[in-house]
Order: C-alpha cells, then sequence, then structure tokens
C-alpha cells in the first residue's frame, strides 16, 4: 500500500506548479467564522474574488464554475494568521558587521524555497514579518513577505504596499557582537543609547545637507549614504521600527531617545521585560510582540513571566505573540490559547494576538487580520476551534489561493531539489530553538559552527 | 636506491629545459598559412562546405577552390576534418598569474593587518570590502600560463578575461589566446567591462549578500555625484569645491554612463533576481553572466532584454546506484528521482533558453579543460540544437563583444581563429586536431597527456601530496574545510580553505615537510583579527591527524583524509 | 575565543544577581480528595475520592471518611490525573543556558557515565516550581556531552535535597553515533560525517573491550573478596549495563542510525531505552520487533528532512505506539518542561488519541523505568503525585488548581505568577514621585 503511494507520488507529483502571484476565487460554505473585529458568525459563508473578501453572509453561491468551493461546515474559519517576528524565507539574517547597518534590506534576500514557508502555511500562517537580525543596534530593514509558496520569483513574496520597517536591537547581543567580538562601542547599555543618539543627528545632519542642495543653498552634491537615507526616513516616520529588546531599562531608554527625536512608530520585539512598563509602553502608543512562554535561555529574560501578554494587553498595549522560530510558526495559535492558561485572555483576546495586532503592529491592519468585505483572502480554516490543542489546519489560502490543503497534503513540498542530495545525508538531529535573530554571527565571529 | 634518485633528478633537469628550447628561440618562418580541403561550417547553422582557406597575417585572405597559393605558405592538409570558428569564452580567470599579489582584496589586507592594527570589520576601506573597479585584468594577466594553453587546446581563441576579487573585482578585457609575446600584443578590446560579484567579505563589511547590494547602491549612486560634481568644478562653477577623487568611484563613472556593460555573476535564480533588482533600481546596462539556472525567471529575462551568459558548469552526472535494489525503500527512489529531476534541469538550461529564444554565450569559468567538450556535448543531448551550441560558443558571444565582424565565424576579412576537428565537433569520439589563434596553427599531439598531474609523484612525500579535509574541534565547536599540498619545482605550496569561508587562506610559512611529517604555519584572521595557526600533522596512508595550535590559544584536534582529485 | 573568556568572566561578575526561586513552602499532612473525576489512567475513568496519607495514595472510593487531622479538598467538576512525568529534561541542572557557569549538564569528556546528574540538581531552580504547576510532578534529568554522557537521573519536582527529590530510578546516558547534521549551519561534507560516526564507533568498541577485561577483574576480585588492582569509575559505572542488568539510555534519532543501534544492541545484549528517536516512524516495526521502549520527543518539532511531512513530527508516536512500541514522552527542554501536556497533545491531536498520550506522560515512563509500582496512575500504594484541573489538561484553557508531589501539595506559585501578581496593576503606576 505504501509503496504504491509512493509510485504514485512520482510519477504524478506536480510538486508545486510553478505560480505567480495569482489572485484567486474562492467560497467557503457554512464555516463558522471568527472574523476577530465583527464577532463570531455561525454557518455563514464567505466569497474571494480576485484574491479579495467580496462578501460575508448566508446562502451565497458561487459566481462561476471557476470558483473553488470549500465545505467548511463544523468547522472554524479565521484569517490567516500573522507572524509579526519571523525569519523564514530568508537567505541572510544578519549583517552583523557594524552597530548601524540600516542600510541593508532583507528584502533583497528572500528565499522562496524555503520549505519552513509551506510548514508555516501548514499552520495557518499566511503572513510573516521577515526580519534581520539583533546583532545591531540599528539593524537591517525588514520585509512583510505574504507566503506565496510555489513561486521561483522571490518579488513575489513581498506584501506590495506593507509599510517599511527596520529592525534595532537592544541589550546583549549587540554589546556581545560589537563590544565584545570588536572591541568598540556598545558594551553597555549606555553605549546602546549613544548609538542611537549618535546615527538620528547624523542623519539629521545628512537630511540637512541634501536639504541644502536641493534647494540650491548648496552647490556640491553631498555623498550619498543608503544608511542615512533609511535614518532620515525613520526621522520622517516613514519606516515602522520593531525592536529586539528584554530589559524594562533599555526600552525605557529607547522611548526616551525616541521622544527627543520625534519618532512615534515602535513595536517592542520579544520585550520579555515589557510588562514591567506596561503603562509607559501604553502612553508613548508603542505595541509589543512577544513569545508566550520563553524565558530564562539568557541573563536578560530571567526575570520573566509567561503572563506578559496578558498584563500588557490588560495595560491597553496592542500586543501580538510572534515565532522567531521555523518551528512556533507552526503553531502560533497553540501559542496564543496559551495566554488563557497564563493570564485568562478571552478566546477573542488570544485570537487577536496573532491576527488583527501583528497587522497592526506591521502596519497592514486595513488588509489583513480580519474577516472583512475589502479585505484580502488570506484564510485559515481549522477543524476545531483553534485555541484547543486539538484543532489541525486543514486550508491555509492566500489571496484567495489553497496553499495548504491538508487532505492534499504531499511528501516532498520541496520547490526545488539539489541533484546531489541523498537520502542518508539530508537528516537534521534538531532544529535549534535558539532564535535566529543571531544567526550568522556565530560563523562571523568565530568561523565555528556552534556544535553542542 | 641512490642510484634511482638521482636518475630522476637528472630527468627532472633535462624535462624542465626542454620546455624552453626550439620554438621560443626563433621567430616564426611564415604568417601564410594554407589549409588545404577542409569542410568548413563558415556560421551555426551552415552545412559544411569543402574549400580551403588561406590565413596571412593573422587574418582569413581567401576562402575557395581556386585560390593560388603563395610560395611562402605553410601548408597544412586537412582533408575532410570539420573547421569552425574559434570559440569565444565569454567570462573566464584565463591566463590570471597564479601569484598575483593582489589577486584577493581580501587576503591582501589580511596580510597588511598582520602588521598594523586590526580592522574594525564596519570600517573596511573600499578595497577592503572587495570594491577595486579601477583593478584592470591585463596586469595580472600571463600568455605564458597553464591555463592560457589548456584553453586553447579545447579549441578557445578568445576569452573575456576577468580578474579575481570580491564584489566588483575590477575590469575585464577581451585578450586572444596566444602563446609568446607580451600581454599586450593579444589584447583586443582593453578594460571593456565592469565585473561584478554577489561575494561578501565572509568577515568584513559587507559580510553579507544583502551587504553587497546595499554597498553596490553606494558606489553607484557616489560614482554619479562624483561625476556631477567634477563636472560642475571643471566648469569653475561659482561656490563649488573641489571634490575628493576616488578611484574606485571614477572607475565606475562608464558603468553609470550606460557606456559600459557590468558583467554580474550570478547563478540560479535567487542570485540573478537580486542583479536585477539593483539593474531596474540604477539602470545600468546588464550582462548576466554565469548563470546556471534561470528557471522561474525566463519572462523577466526576456524582458530585461540584455545579453546572457551560461555557465557551461554542469552538476556532476547522478551515478548511477548499482547497490542492492532490494535494500533500496520507497523513500530512496522518490528522492533519487527528485535528484535525478533537479540536474535534469540544470543540464536542460541551454536547451530552455533556446526554447523561449534567448541568445546566449558561455563562460567556461570552474569547468576543467578537459569536461568543456563533454560538457557541450551534454547540453546537446539534453535538447540544445548543434547550431545553437554553435552560436553560443561563437557568434553570440562575438556579438555581445560587439566584434562580430572580426571574429565568430569563418570568413573573409575576419580574424583567422579557428578550430578543426578530425569529425562533427558534436560527435562522440570527435577530436579536436588544430586549433590557429590568429593564424598561428597549434597543432594537437595525440599523446599529449599531462605529465604531472595524472602521473602518481615518484617521492616520499608522495603521501602528503594533495587535496585533503579537514575537520578540527575547538572546545566541541568543529570547524571543516580543506588543506592542498602542492609542490612546485622544489618548494612547496600550502593552501587552507574553510567551509564557513569564501576564501582561500594561502599565507602559509615556515613549511616543513619531512617524510609523512608536515608543518607549517597559517596567517589568517577571525573576524578581522590576525590570527596564526601552527599546523602539525603526520600523514598515514590517505588519512592524517595532528594538531592546529591556533594563535596561543592552545592546540586542537585535527584530522582529515584524502579528497581524490 | 579570547573573546569568549572575557565573555564568561563579565557573566561571572554579573552572577550575584542569579538567585533561584522563591516560593511559599509545600503543605504536608494527610488529604482527602473529595468527589473528583478520576483519570487512573489503568482503571479507566471513575469518581469519586482519593486519601493521601504518608506520602502515598492510601486509598480510593465513593465517601471515603475523613481521619482526623486530615484536610479535605473539595473537588466537584474537577478532574484528577497522576502526575505527568517527562522522560528526558536537563531541569535543575541549568539556570540559564546561556551563563556558562550556570550550567552543570554538560561535563567534559567522551567517556564519563559516573557523572552524577543528580548530584548537580538545584532543587531551588526557578523553573521547577514553573513545571510543577502545568502538572509535571516527575523528570529524568540527563547530562547532555559525551559519548557516554552520565548518569540521568529520575527526580520529584519537590523537596530540599536531590536526596530528597529523587525518584528511584536512574540510567547512564549515552549518544549513539550519529550520522545526521546538528542544525543547518553543520556543512560537514558525507566524509566527515562518516568518518566522525567511524570514529565514535571505534571508542565505543574500545571501551567495550575494556570492559570485558574489567568485568572478568571485577567478577574474580568480588569472588574472592579482594581489592581491584585499579579503580576506573567510568568502567565500574557501565559495568551493570555491560552485564545486562542496568538500562541504557540511548540517544538515536536518524533512521539509519536507528537501525545500526538495534544492531549493536542486540549484538551486545544491551537492555536499552532509545530516546529522541525523531524518526522512529520510519523503522516502527524494527523498534517493535526488538521490544525497544522509547522515550520520544520534542513532539514540538520540525522534520528532520526538508522532503518530510511537515506533521511527521507530531504523529511520530503515534505510529511508533500503534507499531507495539512502548512509547513515552519528553520535550528534551529546561525552562520550559511545562510544556509537556502540550507536547503529549499535539501527539494526541495527530492520530494517537488523548487516552494513549495520557499514557504517554503517566504509566509508559513509569514502566520504562521499571517505576510502574510506584508512579504513573490512581493507584493504591503509590506516590500520591497528583493534579487537580477543571477540565482536559492538554487544553491551555484548562486551570490546574493542586498538584501533589509525594503527597506534599505543592505551592500553585512561581516566578511567572509572582511577577504577574505584582505587575498586573502595577502601582505606583505612571506617576513620576518629586
Amino acid at each position: 500500500m505504501k509503496k504504491i503511494l509512493y509510485i504514485a507520488l512520482t510519477i504524478c507529483m506536480p510538486y508545486l506548479c510553478i505560480a505567480q502571484v495569482t489572485m484567486g476565487d474562492v467560497l467557503i460554505k457554512n464555516g463558522t467564522l471568527l472574523t476577530i473585529t465583527k464577532g463570531i458568525l455561525a454557518e455563514t459563508d464567505i466569497l474571494v474574488e480576485k484574491g479579495k473578501i467580496k462578501r460575508i453572509g448566508k446562502n451565497i453561491s458561487a459566481p462561476s464554475a471557476s470558483y473553488k468551493v470549500i465545505d467548511a461546515k463544523g468547522m472554524f474559519v479565521m484569517p490567516g494568521i500573522i507572524d509579526a517576528h519571523s525569519h523564514i524565507g530568508l537567505d541572510v539574517v544578519n549583517e552583523a558587521t557594524s552597530p548601524v547597518t540600516s542600510e541593508v534590506n532583507v528584502g533583497d534576500g528572500i528565499d522562496p524555497f524555503d520549505i519552513n514557508v509551506y510548514q508555516a502555511l501548514a499552520g495557518g500562517v499566511t503572513v510573516s514579518h521577515a526580519m534581520h537580525g539583533s546583532a545591531n543596534a540599528i539593524g537591517g530593514q525588514c520585509q512583510t513577505i505574504k507566503h506565496r509558496y510555489g513561486t521561483y520569483n522571490p518579488s513575489d513574496f513581498i506584501m506590495e504596499g506593507a509599510p517599511r520597517t527596520i529592525k534595532f536591537a537592544l541589550g546583549e547581543n549587540p554589546i556581545r557582537v560589537h563590544g565584545e567580538g570588536s572591541g568598540i562601542v556598545p558594551r553597555t547599555r549606555m553605549g546602546v543609547e549613544q548609538i542611537f543618539r549618535t546615527a538620528f543627528t547624523e542623519a539629521s545632519i545628512y537630511k540637512q545637507k541634501w536639504e541644502d542642495y536641493n534647494t540650491g543653498k548648496a552647490k556640491d552634491i553631498p555623498e550619498y549614504s543608503t544608511r542615512m537615507e533609511v535614518l532620515r526616513d525613520i526621522l520622517d516616520g516613514k519606516i515602522i521600527i520593531h525592536c529586539h529588546s528584554y530589559r524594562a531599562d533599555e526600552i525605557l531608554m529607547l522611548m526616551n531617545v525616541l521622544k527627543d527625536f520625534n519618532i512615534k512608530k515602535i513595536c517592542f520585539q520579544h520585550v520579555n521585560e515589557g510588562f514591567k512598563v506596561a503603562p509607559e509602553l501604553a502612553a508613548f502608543g508603542a505595541t509589543a510582540s512577544v513569545f508566550a512562554d520563553w524565558w530564562a535561555y539568557k541573563m536578560e529574560v530571567y526575570y520573566s513571566t509567561a503572563y506578559n501578554a496578558a498584563i500588557l494587553t490588560r495595560n491597553g498595549v496592542i500586543t501580538s505573540i510572534n515565532s522567531d522560530s521555523g518551528e512556533l510558526i507552526r503553531h502560533l495559535y497553540h501559542e496564543a490559547a496559551k495566554t488563557q492558561r497564563y493570564g485568562n485572555l478571552t478566546d477573542e483576546e488570544a485570537l487577536k494576538l496573532i491576527t488583527i495586532n501583528p497587522a497592526i503592529q506591521l502596519g497592514i491592519d486595513g488588509r489583513v487580520g480580519s474577516l472583512e468585505v475589502g479585505k484580502d483572502g488570506d484564510i485559515a480554516i481549522f477543524d476545531k476551534h483553534p485555541l484547543s490543542i486539538y484543532a489541525i489546519p486543514q486550508f491555509t489560502i492566500v489571496d484567495g489561493t489553497v496553499k495548504f490543503d491538508r487532505k492534499n497534503d504531499k511528501i516532498d513540498m520541496r520547490i526545488i531539489a539539489n541533484p546531489d542530495d541523498k537520502v542518508t545525508s539530508s537528516f537534521i538531529e534538531y532544529h535549534s530553538h535558539d532564535d535566529r535573530c543571531m544567526e550568522g554571527v556565530a560563523d562571523f565571529l568565530f568561523k565555528v559552527h556552534s556544535h553542542k | 636506491m641512490m642510484y634511482k634518485v638521482k636518475l630522476l633528478f637528472i630527468f627532472i633537469c633535462v624535462a624542465g629545459l626542454s620546455t624552453l628550447g626550439y620554438g621560443q628561440m626563433y621567430n616564426e618562418i611564415t604568417s601564410t598559412v594554407y589549409l588545404q580541403n577542409g569542410k568548413v561550417i563558415t556560421k551555426p547553422g551552415a552545412a559544411p562546405i569543402r574549400t580551403n582557406i588561406l590565413i596571412k597575417d593573422g587574418m582569413i585572405r581567401e576562402i575557395g577552390n581556386n585560390i593560388t597559393i603563395p610560395y611562402d605558405a605553410k601548408i597544412i592538409a586537412i582533408d575532410s576534418h570539420f573547421v569552425y570558428a574559434g570559440f569565444i569564452d565569454a567570462l573566464n580567470h584565463t591566463g590570471l598569474k597564479r601569484d598575483e599579489p593582489t589577486a584577493n582584496p581580501e587576503r591582501g589586507q589580511g596580510r597588511a593587518a598582520q602588521q598594523g592594527p586590526r580592522i574594525v570589520p564596519g570600517q573596511a576601506t573600499l578595497e577592503q570590502s572587495g570594491v577595486t573597479p579601477q583593478k584592470s585584468v591585463v596586469k595580472s594577466y600571463s600568455p605564458e600560463e597553464n591555463s592560457v594553453k589548456d584553453m586553447r587546446n579545447q579549441g578557445v581563441t578568445v576569452a573575456h578575461v576577468v580578474p579575481t576579487g570580491l564584489m566588483l573585482p575590477g575590469k575585464g578585457s577581451i585578450i586572444s589566446l596566444k602563446k609568446g609575446g607580451t600581454t599586450d600584443q593579444h589584447i583586443l578590446k582593453k578594460d571593456m567591462s565592469t565585473y561584478a560579484r554577489l561575494a561578501p567579505t565572509g568577515s568584513l563589511s559587507p559580510s553579507t549578500i544583502i551587504g553587497v547590494m546595499s554597498k553596490f547602491r553606494d558606489v553607484y549612486k557616489n560614482a554619479e555625484i562624483l561625476q556631477k560634481n567634477s563636472m560642475a568644478f571643471d566648469m569653475g562653477k561659482e561656490g563649488v569645491s573641489r571634490p575628493s577623487y576616488s578611484e574606485e568611484y571614477n572607475a565606475m563613472i562608464p558603468v553609470v554612463n550606460k557606456k559600459e556593460q557590468v558583467f554580474f555573476e550570478t547563478s540560479q535564480v535567487k542570485d540573478i533576481h537580486k542583479a536585477m533588482i539593483l539593474q531596474k533600481e540604477l539602470g545600468f546596462p546588464i550582462v548576466l553572466s554565469s548563470i546556471t539556472m534561470a528557471d522561474g525567471l525566463i519572462n523577466e529575462i526576456k524582458k530585461l532584454n540584455s545579453p546572457l551568459i551560461l555557465s557551461l558548469k554542469l552538476p556532476e552526472p547522478i551515478k548511477k546506484d548499482t547497490a542492492d535494489k532490494k535494500k533500496k525503500t520507497e523513500e530512496d527512489m522518490l528522492i533519487a528521482k527528485r535528484s535525478e529531476d533537479a540536474y535534469n534541469v540544470l543540464v536542460g538550461q541551454a536547451a530552455m533558453l533556446e526554447k523561449n529564444g534567448v541568445k546566449f554565450a558561455i563562460s567556461m569559468k570552474d569547468v576543467k579543460p578537459a569536461d568543456i567538450k563533454k560538457s557541450i556535448k551534454t547540453l546537446v543531448d539534453k535538447g540544445l540544437s548543434e547550431s545553437q551550441a554553435l552560436a553560443a560558443l561563437t557568434t553570440n558571444a562575438a556579438d555581445l563583444f560587439g566584434m562580430s565582424s572580426k571574429m565568430g565565424s569563418v570568413e573573409v576579412g575576419k580574424m583567422a581563429n579557428l578550430v578543426i576537428c578530425d569529425t562533427s565537433y558534436f560527435a562522440e569520439k570527435s577530436k579536436i586536431k588544430f586549433v590557429l589563434v590568429e593564424g598561428q596553427v597549434y597543432e594537437q599531439k595525440p599523446a599529449e597527456k599531462p605529465a604531472r598531474a595524472d602521473n602518481k609523484p615518484v617521492s616520499a612525500e608522495k603521501g602528503v601530496l594533495g587535496k585533503f579535509s579537514y575537520s578540527v574541534n575547538v572546545m566541541d565547536n568543529i570547524n571543516t574545510g580543506w588543506v592542498k599540498i602542492e609542490k612546485k619545482a622544489d618548494s612547496y605550496k600550502i593552501f587552507v580553505k574553510s567551509d564557513d569561508s569564501n576564501d582561500i587562506d594561502e599565507d602559509v610559512n615556515k613549511i616543513d615537510i619531512k617524510d609523512l611529517k608536515v608543518k607549517f604555519e597559517l596567517n589568517t584572521d577571525i573576524g578581522g583579527s590576525p590570527i596564526i595557526v601552527n599546523f602539525d600533522l603526520t600523514f598515514d596512508g590517505d588519512n592524517y591527524s595532528g594538531t592546529a595550535n591556533i594563535g596561543g590559544f592552545g592546540s586542537f584536534p585535527i584530522s582529515g583524509k584524502r579528497i581524490p582529485e | 575565543m579570547k573573546r569568549n573568556i572575557y565573555f564568561v568572566f563579565a557573566l561571572l561578575l554579573s552572577m550575584g544577581s542569579i538567585s533561584g526561586q522563591m516560593v511559599s513552602k509545600g503543605e504536608g499532612g494527610t488529604f482527602v480528595l473529595k468527589n473528583a473525576t478520576l483519570y487512573t489512567i489503568t482503571n479507566g475513568i471513575k469518581t469519586g475520592d482519593i486519601l493521601v496519607e504518608n506520602q502515598k495514595i492510601k486509598a480510593i472510593g465513593t465517601n471515603l471518611a475523613l481521619p482526623s487531622g486530615a484536610k479535605s479538598i473539595d473537588c466537584t467538576g474537577k478532574r484528577i490525573y497522576p502526575g505527568f512525568i517527562d522522560g528526558g529534561t536537563t531541569l535543575g541542572l541549568a539556570e540559564v543556558s546561556s551563563v556558562s557557569v550556570t550550567v552543570d549538564h554538560n561535563e567534559i569528556g567522551d567517556v564519563i557515565p559516573q557523572m552524577k546528574a543528580l548530584t548537580a540538581v538545584n532543587p531551588n531552580a526557578s523553573a521547577i516550581p514553573v513545571t510543577r504547576t502545568n502538572g509535571v510532578t516527575t523528570v529524568i534529568t540527563h547530562p547532555t556531552t559525551g559519548r557516554f554522557a552520565g548518569t540521568a537521573a529520575l527526580i520529584n519536582l519537590h523537596g530540599y535535597t536531590p536526596d530528597q527529590m529523587y525518584g528511584g530510578f536512574s540510567a547512564v546516558r549515552m549518544l549513539f553515533p550519529s550520522t545526521g547534521r546538528f542544525g543547518r549551519w553543520d556543512r560537514r561534507t558525507d566524509e566527515v560525517i562518516k568518518a566522525d560516526k567511524e570514529k565514535a564507533f571505534d571508542l565505543i568498541n574500545e571501551v567495550w573491550k575494556d570492559l570485558t577485561l574489567y568485568h572478568r577483574i571485577d567478577s574474580v576480585a568480588t569472588l574472592r573478596k579482594t581489592k581491584l588492582s585499579n579503580y576506573r569509575p567510568d568502567l565500574h559505572t557501565l559495568l551493570p549495563v555491560f552485564r545486562g542488568t542496568a538500562p541504557l539510555l540511548i540517544e538515536v534519532n536518524k533512521r539509519e542510525d536507528i537501525q545500526e543501534a538495534l544492531g549493536w544492541v542486540k549484538k551486545y545484549k544491551v537492555k536499552a531505552i532509545f530516546t529522541g528517536v525523531k524518526e522512529g516512524w520510519r523503522v516502527a516495526d524494527e523498534i517493535a520487533k526488538e521490544k525497544i521502549p522509547c522515550i520520544v520527543g520534542p513532539i514540538l518539532d520540525n522534520p528532520g528532512r526538508d522532503y518530510d511531512a511537515y506533521d511527521i513530527v507530531y504523529k511520530n508516536p503515534s505510529i511508533l505506539s500503534k507499531a507495539g512500541v512502548l512509547v513515552a514522552i519528553r520535550t528534551s527542554q529546561n525552562e520550559n518542561v511545562r510544556n509537556l501536556p502540550f507536547n503529549a497533545g499535539f501527539a494526541a491531536a495527530y492520530g494517537m488519541g488523548t487516552e494513549e498520550a495520557l499514557k504517554a506522560i503517566t504509566i509508559n515512563p513509569a514502566k520504562i523505568f521499571g517505576m510502574e509500582t510506584s508512579y504513573g496512575s490512581l493507584e493504591v500504594g503509590k506516590w500520591a503525585n497528583l493534579v487537580i484541573c477543571d477540565g482536559d489538561p492538554f487544553e491551555m484553557k484548562t486551570k490546574i488548581s493542586h498538584v501533589f508531589i509525594k503527597g506534599w501539595s505543592v505551592p500553585m506559585e512561581n516566578r511567572h505568577t509572582q511577577l504577574y501578581d505584582e505587575f498586573l496593576t502595577r502601582s505606583p503606576g505612571l506617576e513620576v514621585k518629586d
């Protein structure tokens, strides 16, 4: 029996057909709709046309036979899950050579073949925030990606129109890489602050130089610097900061710096001690994207609590749960549910942590994060309530196109293979749970692999 | 015993002398060549014509059956042999001197860094970052390098030679692969291209591909600015200061002015895409070079409508597994099938491009000369037409370099670059008999097997010569790579490459080889800091083990085994 | 590398701020747990009371009388489960995993079976209360490095000394030579991997050769009641394994390695327990045939190969269990061993079913350790390791109200709850005092 299956696969496996960005048509019938923003709708249909949600209601019929129809009776239909912190779908994570590397953009290094993207789809995740690593105080620009798995073209992953974002990082990582690694500032959290103040001040000078030239006040064309261009755009409010942070003191520090430079858009990432300064975060208007329960893997997360998301939520901070991991991203619905054990969040509050809230943090809440007419047809369908441990994602739809269908899931969903792939050498013993934030840095510092 | 050693010594001396002999002592007798009675394929797709060719002073003067043979012609009877235009290698490092001191900017700096203060990774100079677009390949080229001869023996008469290096290694030139004389005499077009790679430094900025892309933007835009500021300064505009000169930016100005093509080395779709992003943003003329797989981007490539160079580097053919079939699981078969498909996609690229109407030339970079014909044959076996294969080797490349009036086909008035085969070049057992470069005749002697490479070394140190893997355990961190030990004349050369780095370390001193014991000192850097590693290895058969003493941090166990060539 | 040294030094200086957990004391005595739904594991589900006396389950029944001095806990609407057992963790052996001086599970050496995990267990590790409040009462804590990495111990998560915590089972842990890769960035060539493996086998063969001799000398010395001429701590610890009287925990994950391990175990007649077993599903029948129990996990993990089905690791325990293998589940965690019920929950959802998955964290590990008369089910005479909750313990919504460990009602607080209590409504809030 098994043999027949394999043989059938080798003959008819189309892998995934090479798709461009396809805006699909799909009708989902009779599901329980967890709309996130408009309550729960029982036995309701949802129609997606050309990639957008066209109608939500009862007794909708497909406008034509070309629509894919999914019978979701007894199932739970929710907006596609959004991960505000991830590194999947990327070739490169860290340009760790300088405390400021705003000039690099991970969007230049998208890997559309990363199998983790399919595994994320199999966990209902349709959008993720592909981030630069945390080696530098001011890291690289990040890219919000749509999981249009099946394409060869890296550009297809880019969520068109999503606001620009950039990675900042506080605490141990930049200190380790630059202070301890290269013997330059920052070696302390004091130094980290000065990196920001200097960078922003230099950027304002850069901005002035170009304005002087553009208005004819100065005749020499100033030197061009992608690094400064990006910093200037942060000052101009064109880029949302996503800052890797842990301790309360450093979170307060950055908010003070931002106040001084009149920068408003910030989402603190990880922010394990965010609970200690939740009122300040709320007052600033900062948002928080946290782990459900990670702690104690290093000193700066030793005084953590899995109740972080609950405390932040109750204090009025828009909070999301992220993965930062190719493993956790496969079950963010489960990670969100942990806030019900740790802090008694309601179903709606818990689901918001992985839908509309991360969408707000990425500035894409007008497009995704809830089931509403006019939004993108990004949808996850579960057999049971997604906050139950027994829930299994059945369908994941991106732009109205089914990207994951549990019943038709196949072995070997790789898009490309290598001629020298061998069964005998392909096994990975375990996937490290270390945050990929520091990926590439060990190589860079020591030219040796971590090999524990 | 003693006698044998002595004999060997004498043999080496004699063999060494003979290569400097007769051929180079005198001028050629004549520069007129008459090729008698060949089957000439004048251009790709043309049927062979039985005819004669007269060559004088490096050019084809006459083709036909009624040529009056000049009295001073060297007559070569090539009865029924096939005559093709000489092949053109569209991108390679052919002829680059191996001991070129600045072959790799990072290496050069690495040495400097050992004396001076350590480099902070983020404060690398342009040169340290691999930005040396001003570097001309001509200085590094020598017509006497073995690689020139090896490529010529395979029918390559002209090559677009580019310098080695990181992201912007320098400018390429079109060079005739002739023997003797000075480099200048062989240059057809000097500094005609800018060579670019997505090659990070490994430890200095830019250390990643995305860093390279960002650096590329900065360099490009500052070249634009330098040009504008310089023009304003030259015109004596009021309020303008003297722009500070930069060799690097200055060298990019022809690119910025869209007068010089950037030969962007990209391999598979993800890299091609990156080069295309930069091209789209900045608008420079691009030649996508060294492509191994363009699947999935073919529509974008067509739209780009720029020249394209396919890499001839093909994956190793998949060995038919002769293992017991019963032992294989369904999974083994599934993955084997997938690998086979992947192999077929890669070797089918040329055919795919042809099917899509995309013209391409061929780069033989990283291809062993001896594999060239086999690889071309593979492309043809996988669906590429013979005429397109020939076009890729001749006319397409000539077009790409704007030299189709001078080469690429067998016509009167073109350079006498020819490949003469005993039968069709694409036939299974065809052999190249003569190669002509600008009328210079190189006859292929059948038994010309490279004596040193294939013959086993004969001395006691046989066991230590060659390429070996290494694995060093540093406090539970394993670092792997390879070590290559070579012997040239009476001196040894050792190369070390870590799997973590794209660079080959060759700054090796204090080499001490006694029988099966090898000691040497490697100067390298870790994260920009110079460090000395002392190796002490003992060989046993194809294996060795020993210690690596790393910069005073302690000795760590190292071991490895021979990597068969 | 020098940097590393500075780094460690810097961390040493900061050590003053690392302290173990401070929570209230556990409550001892006699308890009657009234009117609960009892998930006995071995005798089905029933309604009734449990009498806890002298740290053990004294009686199970309906309307049990309240002995004098006993405390009664009304469990109406609640469920009682036996305490959950994690078959493989480093709990208690590390406080902050990136700070090497707080990490005690990675001793130097390749053949160090004599290194006892129990010795280094910190009863006040801050992760212990965090773990037990999620219903995990008992864990295997094990050393992690070396071919023979040391001796793992079963511990209960309550007590003030390692001896108080000791659960009565310990075993040497072996890391079977692996031909897998240790992460995405392990770029060793196939040849190097093969060479590494062969080297590892050479070492094992050497140890076994030495054991043959040591066994002979030791046997004779015992007979003659004389002293050994020379003491070898490593071989001494391994003797019972060599003689087949003590089990060996063998960490093995990849299909090819598992097959090799099956052959090795058979050849040397080793009483083996396989751990990890990530690709057990590929060779479930072969493992079942050799009747080797498996401690599987983590379940929340990516597939080992890019082309594997995305959910195969979730399904692994189910496939093994259905093939007839005795399966326990582990997290392989330190600070998040509390996720054991959720690892089991995923196994349950992906084919194993709730009942079997529950067994995999209760009676099955107890059986594997030969401790089934003391742990793993609600039966009279067993240690009173109990979890009282208001629903399915695999569900995140479910609240656990009481946990008993060896008859002690442990405080339901830990660092996480304490910080919650302090910071949910912070006082002072935003206002700044001059």
